[in-house]
């Protein structure tokens, strides 16, 4: 496995590139006013001009391209953590409206919509923090949909939140397949002969990209069985093959098959 | 003469000390230039990565360093730096239009033939890996890529221990192989 994910050796940089980044770099940071700070500074209100402008936008009549997100932003306790909970109600693209509520209650935080995978729509898929979290956020992020912000976090935060997918759009981010809410939930995919697993796969509306290992290949053999799934898109899956069949335990949240 | 630790470099960047800042970068550009190659599968790209991660370090150079060395933090830099890179580049062009060397001839050191088989290779590395979920996929770059411990990457991304351990064995399962990492390192504590 290691050597199947680390595919490649350390290199260094091209030539001389080192050197020069390093001059670029130090130029850089010694006038912070005048370039990088700055520039942050200038995007972010560059940025904000242009959110406004989109919202405009999206009120113009004939004019949709942009939509609103919409959320309830509300404080609220949680043994004893004061969070602000996030609940989406609309996953438009301009999520600038949520953003302003964030920041209404003290959150420095931008947020992207990224289509997601059923039981990840309204979940947290990944941030950037400026800051440590510093334990009041415990790894978990969102329970039932609602997403928990610490509300005493000080720094700058960028949210990506599962979205719904739009037709023809692919997931940036995907659950199990096989659990609950997930489209081969219950369907024992898992050990099953390819023959078999075609057929759940194309009841589920699935289309198979068959692989064995990283190699993806045309058709799986007959004797082989799946070994491994993922969702790729509403309608596609990635489906690992091996020779020889997984064990499996039942699913508790399926019931007696 | 003995070498400054990470720790005292840090503490001289921390009073804007620039030429400390380029030590720092001289120690650990080469392996966040390469982790961000295979976060992100373009060498060229992997180039400005490395800059935006050491932009960043420096816009938060007054964090205290708890550990003797700097690299986990800047792994966790480059981490939320690659997660979305692409559009990480957009909001950091203007920076680095002034960053980037002007195009150059390519060297024949460079390997120009075999960087192209890299990218290739870590383009299906990446492909295999885009349908994890990408907590998952950082806590599994960071400690097989960056090979760090599992305390480090709970350090470099904030999280707990336990987590860490619980998406690790979620990317285990879900790529349906065996992902090995050395257990020493991998319960040993930064």
């Amino acid at each position: 496995m290691m050597k199947t994910l680390t595919p490649t050796a350390d290199r260094d940089l091209p030539t001389g590139r080192h050197h020069r980044r390093r001059q670029h770099l130090l130029a850089e940071v010694a006038t912070p006013t005048a370039s990088w700070q700055a520039s942050r500074r200038l995007a972010l209100g560059a940025g904000l001009a242009f959110a406004v402008l989109l919202v405009l936008m999206v009120g113009l009549p004939g004019d949709r391209s942009v939509a609103p997100a919409a959320a309830d932003v509300d404080p609220i306790d949680v043994d004893g953590i004061s969070y602000i909970a996030v609940t989406f109600t609309a996953y438009g693209e301009d999520t600038s409206a949520v953003e302003a509520d964030l920041i209404a209650l003290g959150l420095d935080i931008t947020i992207d919509l990224v289509p997601a995978s059923p039981t990840l729509v309204g979940e947290l898929v990944s941030f950037d923090a400026s800051q440590p979290l510093d334990g009041a956020w415990d790894g978990d992020y969102t329970k039932d949909g609602v997403l928990y912000l610490p509300a005493s976090y000080g720094g700058t935060m960028h949210l990506r939140v599962g979205r719904p997918t739009e037709p023809g759009e692919a997931y940036v981010s995907a659950a199990d397949p096989l659990a609950p809410g997930e489209a081969l939930h219950c369907t024992d995919l898992i050990g099953m002969p390819v023959a078999e697993a075609t057929l759940v796969l194309t009841e589920a509306g699935l289309e198979p990209e068959w692989r064995i290992d990283d190699k993806v290949i045309e058709a799986p053999d007959a004797d082989t069985f799946v070994e491994a799934v993922a969702s790729t898109s509403p309608t596609s899956v990635i489906v690992w093959t091996a020779t020889r069949r997984a064990l499996t335990l039942p699913d508790p949240t399926c019931g007696p098959s | 003469m003995t070498e400054p630790t990470d720790r005292q470099l840090w503490a001289q960047v921390a009073a804007d000390d620039s030429e400390a800042f380029g030590v720092v970068f001289d120690r650990h550009a080469r392996p966040i230039y390469n982790f961000c190659f295979r976060r992100c599968g373009s060498w060229t790209d992997a180039e400005d990565l490395m800059s935006i991660v050491f932009l960043e370090a420096w816009r938060r150079r007054d964090v205290g360093l708890e550990a003797d060395t700097v690299l986990p933090w800047l792994y966790g830099i480059a981490t939320n730096v690659t997660r979305n890179y692409q559009r990480t580049l957009r909001r950091h062009r203007r920076a680095l239009n002034r960053l980037s060397p002007d195009v150059v001839q390519a060297d024949p050191a460079d390997h120009v033939a075999e960087r192209l088989d890299d990218e290739a290779a870590v383009g299906r590395v990446l492909t295999a890996l885009s349908n994890i979920p990408s907590l998952e996929r950082d806590v599994l770059a960071l400690v097989v890529w960056a090979d760090l411990t599992y305390q480090q990457t709970a350090d470099a991304l904030g999280i707990p221990i336990g987590t860490v351990r619980s998406r690790l064995n979620r990317a285990r399962s879900r790529l349906g192989l065996e992902i090995q990492t050395n257990p020493t390192r991998a319960e040993g504590t930064a």
